[in-house]
């Protein structure tokens, strides 16, 4: 069963085609990863899947729904929840509230009820209260639901921004870059989480990732970007070997690539 | 010599803020106090100067004291300089007061002593002038003086516990103090102060007030809470029937500037919207009712048999034509973010008033719509102030009961998140549309409520009740108050609306000190008086993430 | 496990087939084709429409009541003057946002300053007698005034500049503009209080005085007009000159892409702001004298509505960008001259359409019509 695929996704900006022409495919429960040299147009993909950009020709289809031209509301309502590659919590809110706002797609009640406080109103938060609770605990956020989240250390943020996606209850999970700026000891057990997300709640991953170690631990398939195109795909061994992949980060200089390529330029490349 | 220097550069500074005054006509106003109150402004700036150097610097005594001695001199010669220009000039027979339209003959003469006959005859100012800057250079030598008192240790005493702890007691009794001030004046040949005037009452029930905000913050939830929250909301019921008219006309204004920043805080506070156009559903509101309910009006002369709404009625139309105005505003500004924002709804705004002001066979034009009716409730008229005042607390309890509810809801989170990340909001699965809409049209609501309200408190509305600066004042009360913040809108509505209504007597300088106070509050304080609890951390942990999160 | 790329094709039409129906834009005729154009360009669509019926009132307009052509060509003359005054005001906006991301609300009344630091110039020069005594002293007293003009604005704005914004600059947006109100409030009752509510009536210096005729059409400039839009213009270009191809403007365009950065490349960002205000106040101050001289008036209120204008086209033009700035200005003076003739409406919808201009703008182009340039890493 496919959750996932595209088929001749472009997008350009401008002159420049970010996406060129790519088919993409993502069974369900499995764990496949994109990467490629810095500009290789994955973030731009990652953008076209949640609806923040709007393709410019092809399709990506959803559990068989076309996403085309849908807004990113509508697209995390279906089932697919991301991350950002530069954290972007909702820094003045507390740890709590950002789970919360990640759960607003389960939340039914309408703002007058919220007025007069029916008792759906009060249950339902209580429940989202509760659900937000064993959240952070699956996450090891336990006990700090209150602190502001500009206030934690790096990691949990990190973790916390995966939680505020899980909270949506997603069948498909988009990580960008989930490892950039951690140490290989956090990186490994943020791999570990990872799997468990897939194995326990059986959701699906895409994720971008510049640590090759991590990329091929913990990847099933993978997609490797260059200009935009798609220049190979396959198992983590296949794509070891490959010589266009090798020439892609090596050819250009690159050869660091193959280790930890923090997301120092990234800035400036989409 | 370096240190000359120095105080040669703070004496400037000082000359530059007497001379400024000095312009705005202070000496003309406040004729013979004005050399005691330069004289004391002036050893307050040598004080404020002298103590923020370095230690070493400061606990040099003959250094500072010399620096306070420069300071008073500067200032003092430099004022006196420009009075005997505009003296000479003024002896000629030139009138300075088409340049500077306060340096009259009596300008000079209260600065030096005369009356406007001696200035304009014979008379030398200067005597008058060596007395001035005799008297500056001794008060900058007090103030340098003052520098040396130990002030670090007596406010070292204070922040400990016992101080912290008699603070808050203070804080408890002090709102029951003011009240007990303003029902003081109210008894008989009673003066405080030296004077029985109804300002000094009003100024008590503002201090009660604001005494109370402060009360009720620094008070642990608890019991102790709970009884002083019905103690205050008693007095605070009470207090309209021991007001006398004027001041209950003065706190009826407040209170719709409260209900509108209620409203307003729900728009700019909560879902990060900069609306710079609030006053036209303020409007809106207003001419609603008033074109309903006034027999005068276009609607109430040409509907037949239509003899207009009343206030009840009129009400809630005003609310849902105020609610639409702001739906029908949110849809073209969707897209648009910040400044742009900002700029579009000030349009707006302007394009409302003009609109009034021009379609005169509808709205009346600059005539405006009169005789609106007051409210009549169980056949008692209610337009007097003080039941007018009643409904004002009313509303704005109606009010804060409703924004509290949104606010701690999934829509006031919805809001929040938004304020903090439009796109990230989005693709959290929040329909921006829908919250923005929701942002205007409730704020709007509210404006249209404030506007029904003022409408009948008013009896007349003209175009110009609803320029710009009507916008302006309720937007800079809640920020002056702590953005996000409702009992931050109320202590703004008593600073900004409240307390220039009894500075009445210096009308002309209420605006400049009010815009001299923007500018120190946004730079000492800008997350306001009474700040929200998660406004004040945002502001002060970490204030360059504004230009980092973009992308 | 891994599939076979082909298979991607099939799976994706297979899926397509059963699941959703095709989507519009995939559809082939030509009616399908407008209607699906329409509902993707939604908002052009609509700006279409309303430039069409405005299009249609102008014509119904015309066709019941002409004016005659000299009307017009007044009406044009008289727009753009007040375009080359809004264009040098709105050149502080844009110069001040383009890096500082801020609003100066009290542009307008440093302006102001301007105008009253000219009117007094003036006053003074036509007590000495030289304003109407030869035209080589009259036309040095009108270059004395405007200097005058554009030295006291300058002096406010770098107060300004000082005391209300420098503190703030790391502030969250909201804070600085809000102290810039608090600026404007004070600066315009400080010109009440400190001259007066009386309105100040400009004497024009006798080199002002009089009017061409354009041959025999009947069309007519008078010199201050003239005067205006010609020193208008020449200010433009030379403030263009100094952002392209001086060291500071090249400094301040450094300043503008990213201080950060430009402070590391050893720019010394406080002296670029500095002088991003001399050079925006110094235009005001100009703009303030001439519109002065345009309106024969001046009053502690005269910058406020000028700045909102100002400010109007410079968002217009596209803010941050000085050639929008310019062309902005023009067109929102000659739109606000013509408009309400055209429109049928009386004049004092001038301000309606000034505003409503800016607002269908903004909808329609939210970037401004040259779009922005130096803003654009802005939120």
């Amino acid at each position: 069963m496919v959750v996932l695929s595209s088929q001749g996704v472009t997008k350009k900006f401008g002159g420049l085609v970010a996406v060129n022409n790519f088919d993409f495919e993502l069974p369900q429960g499995m764990i496949v990863s994109i990467i490629g040299p810095n500009g290789a147009g994955k973030t731009t993909f990652f953008n076209c899947i949640t609806g923040f950009y709007e393709i410019d020709e092809g399709i990506i289809l959803f559990d068989g729904l076309l996403l085309n031209g849908k807004s990113p509301d509508k697209i995390t309502r279906m089932g697919i929840a991301r991350t950002y590659q530069n954290i972007r919590l909702f820094a003045n809110m507390t740890v709590t509230e950002n789970i919360l706002v990640g759960a607003e797609p389960h939340l039914k009640s309408f703002w007058f009820e919220a007025i007069f406080q029916t008792r759906r109103v009060k249950l339902e938060e209580l429940e989202a209260q509760q659900d937000a609770q064993r959240m952070l605990n699956f996450v090891g956020l336990k006990g700090i639901g209150d602190q502001l989240a500009r206030n934690l250390p790096y990691g949990s943020q990190r973790r916390l921004e995966i939680a505020r996606a899980l909270a949506s209850k997603p069948k498909l999970l988009l990580l960008d870059e989930p490892t950039s700026g951690m140490n290989p000891q956090e990186s490994a057990e943020l791999m570990r989480f990872i799997r468990n997300l897939r194995d326990e709640l059986g959701i699906t991953i895409l994720l971008i990732e510049h640590d090759m170690r991590v990329v091929m631990a913990i990847s099933e398939n993978i997609y490797v970007m260059d200009f935009g195109t798609k220049i190979a795909e396959g198992t983590p061994n296949e794509i070891q070997r490959n010589p266009r992949v090798i020439e892609a980060y090596l050819g250009r200089g690159i050869a660091t690539g193959l280790k930890t390529q923090t997301a120092k330029t990234k800035a400036s490349n989409q | 010599m370096n240190n000359l220097k120095e105080g040669f550069r703070y004496g400037l500074i000082s000359y530059g803020i007497i001379l400024y005054l000095n312009l705005l006509g202070i000496p003309l106003n406040f004729g013979d106090i004005v050399l005691t109150i330069f004289s004391l402004l002036i050893g307050l700036l040598s004080f404020a100067f002298l103590r923020k150097r370095p230690n070493h610097l400061r606990k040099n005594l003959r250094n500072t004291l010399v620096q306070g001695l420069i300071i008073g001199l500067v200032s003092g010669l430099g004022l006196s300089i420009v009075t005997y220009i505009f003296a000479s000039l003024q002896k000629d027979g030139i009138n300075v007061a088409q340049v500077f339209a306060q340096v009259k003959p009596e300008h000079t003469g209260a600065l030096t002593g005369l009356t406007k006959e001696e200035v304009l005859g014979d008379v030398s100012v200067l005597p008058g002038l060596l007395q001035l800057t005799l008297l500056f250079t001794f008060a900058g030598f007090i103030g340098s003086a003052l520098t040396q008192l130990p002030v670090e240790k007596l406010r070292k005493q204070f922040d400990s516990k016992s101080g912290l702890k008699t603070i808050s007691r203070a804080l408890f009794v002090l709102p029951f103090f003011f009240y007990g001030l303003f029902m003081l004046l109210k008894v008989e040949g009673v003066q405080i102060a030296g004077t029985e005037e109804n300002n000094l009452g009003m100024l008590f029930i503002f201090l009660f007030i604001g005494a109370a905000l402060f009360a009720l913050r620094a008070v642990e939830p608890g019991r102790q809470k709970s009884i002083l929250v019905i103690l205050l909301v008693v007095l605070m019921l009470l207090l309209p029937h021991f007001a006398d008219l004027k001041q209950n006309a003065i706190l009826g204004v407040v209170g719709i500037f409260i209900v509108m920043g209620i409203g307003l805080n729900i728009v700019v506070g909560y879902a990060g919207l900069l609306d710079l156009g609030y006053v036209a559903f303020f409007a809106v509101g207003a001419y609603a009712y008033a074109l309903l309910s006034s027999p005068e009006s276009y609607v109430v002369l040409n509907l037949p048999g239509f003899e207009g709404v009343n206030f009840w009625a009129g009400l809630p139309i005003a609310i849902i034509i105020g609610a639409f105005a702001g739906f029908l505003l949110g849809v073209p500004v969707l897209r648009m973010r910040g400044d742009y924002l900002a700029i579009v709804t000030l349009g707006f705004g302007e394009i409302a008033r003009l609109l009034v002001l021009n379609l005169r066979d509808y709205t009346g034009g600059p005539g405006g719509v009169i005789n609106i009716p007051a409210p009549i409730l169980f056949g008692m008229d209610l337009g007097n102030p003080r039941d007018i005042l009643y409904i004002a607390m009313a509303f704005g309890l109606i009010v804060t009961f409703f924004t509290v509810r949104l606010r701690d809801s999934r829509l006031g989170r919805a809001w929040i998140a938004m304020r903090e990340d439009e796109d990230v909001a989005q693709a959290m699965g929040i329909n921006l549309v829908a919250i923005k809409l929701l942002a205007f049209a409730s704020g709007a609501a509210i404006a249209g409520m404030a506007g029904a309200l003022y409408a009948t408190r008013q009896v007349n509305i003209f175009p110009d009740n609803f320029a710009l600066d009507v916008s302006i004042n309720v937007l800079s009360l809640i920020i002056i108050g702590g953005i996000g913040s409702l009992e931050g809108v109320v202590l703004g509505a008593i600073v900004l609306i409240g307390l220039p209504e009894i500075l009445r007597t210096v009308d002309e300088y209420r605006i400049v000190a009010f815009g001299a106070l923007l500018v120190t509050m946004m730079i000492v304080r800008p997350e306001g008086i009474l700040p929200s609890t998660r406004r004040k951390r945002t502001l002060h942990v970490h204030e360059d993430s504004e230009s980092t999160s973009t992308k | 496990m891994i599939a076979p790329a082909d298979s991607n094709n099939t799976l994706a039409i297979q899926l397509l087939g059963i699941m959703e129906p095709i989507p519009q834009n995939l559809r082939q005729s030509s009616a399908g084709k407008i209607s699906s154009w329409i509902r993707k360009n939604f908002i052009t669509s609509l700006g279409i429409f309303i430039v069409v019926l405005l299009i249609w009132r102008i014509v119904s307009v015309a066709q019941q009541d002409s004016y005659p052509i000299q009307y017009w060509a007044f009406q044009l003359i008289n727009g753009l003057t007040l375009g080359g005054v809004y264009a040098l005001i709105a050149l502080g906006y844009t110069l001040v946002y383009g890096i500082l991301f801020m609003i100066n609300f009290a542009h307008g009344e440093v302006m102001m300053m301007g105008g009253f630091a000219g009117f007094f110039t003036l006053q003074l020069l036509t007590y000495l007698g030289w304003t109407n005594d030869t035209p080589f002293s009259s036309a040095i007293s009108v270059v004395v005034m405007m200097l005058a003009g554009m030295t006291v604005s300058v002096l406010t704005g770098v107060i300004l500049e000082r005391i209300a914004y420098r503190p703030l600059r790391a502030a969250p947006r909201l804070v600085p503009l809000i102290s810039a109100i608090g600026a404007s409030f004070f600066l315009q009752y400080t010109a009440l209080l400190m001259f007066g509510a009386i309105p100040h009536n400009y004497h024009k210096p006798s080199i002002f005085v009089g009017v061409w005729r354009i041959g025999e059409t009947g069309i007519i400039i008078s010199y201050t007009g003239a005067f205006i839009f010609v020193t208008s213009i020449i200010m433009m270009i030379g403030l263009y000159i100094i952002v392209q191809r001086t060291k500071l403007g090249r400094s301040m365009r450094a300043v503008a892409e990213d201080k950060q950065i430009a402070t590391l490349m050893g720019i010394d960002v406080d002296k670029v702001i500095v002088f991003t205000f001399i050079l925006g106040s110094a235009l005001a101050g100009a703009g303030g004298v001439m519109l002065g001289l345009h309106n024969t008036v001046i009053r502690f209120n005269s910058g406020f509505i000028p700045g909102l204008k100002a400010f109007t086209a410079a968002v217009l033009g596209g803010i941050g960008n000085i050639p929008g700035a310019m062309v902005g200005s023009l067109l929102l003076g000659i739109m606000e001259a013509l408009g309400p003739s055209a429109l049928g409406l009386p004049t004092e919808y001038k301000d309606v359409i000034a505003f409503s201009i800016l607002v269908l703008v903004l909808i329609f182009r939210p970037t401004g019509l040259l779009g922005e340039v130096l803003s654009n890493k802005k939120a």
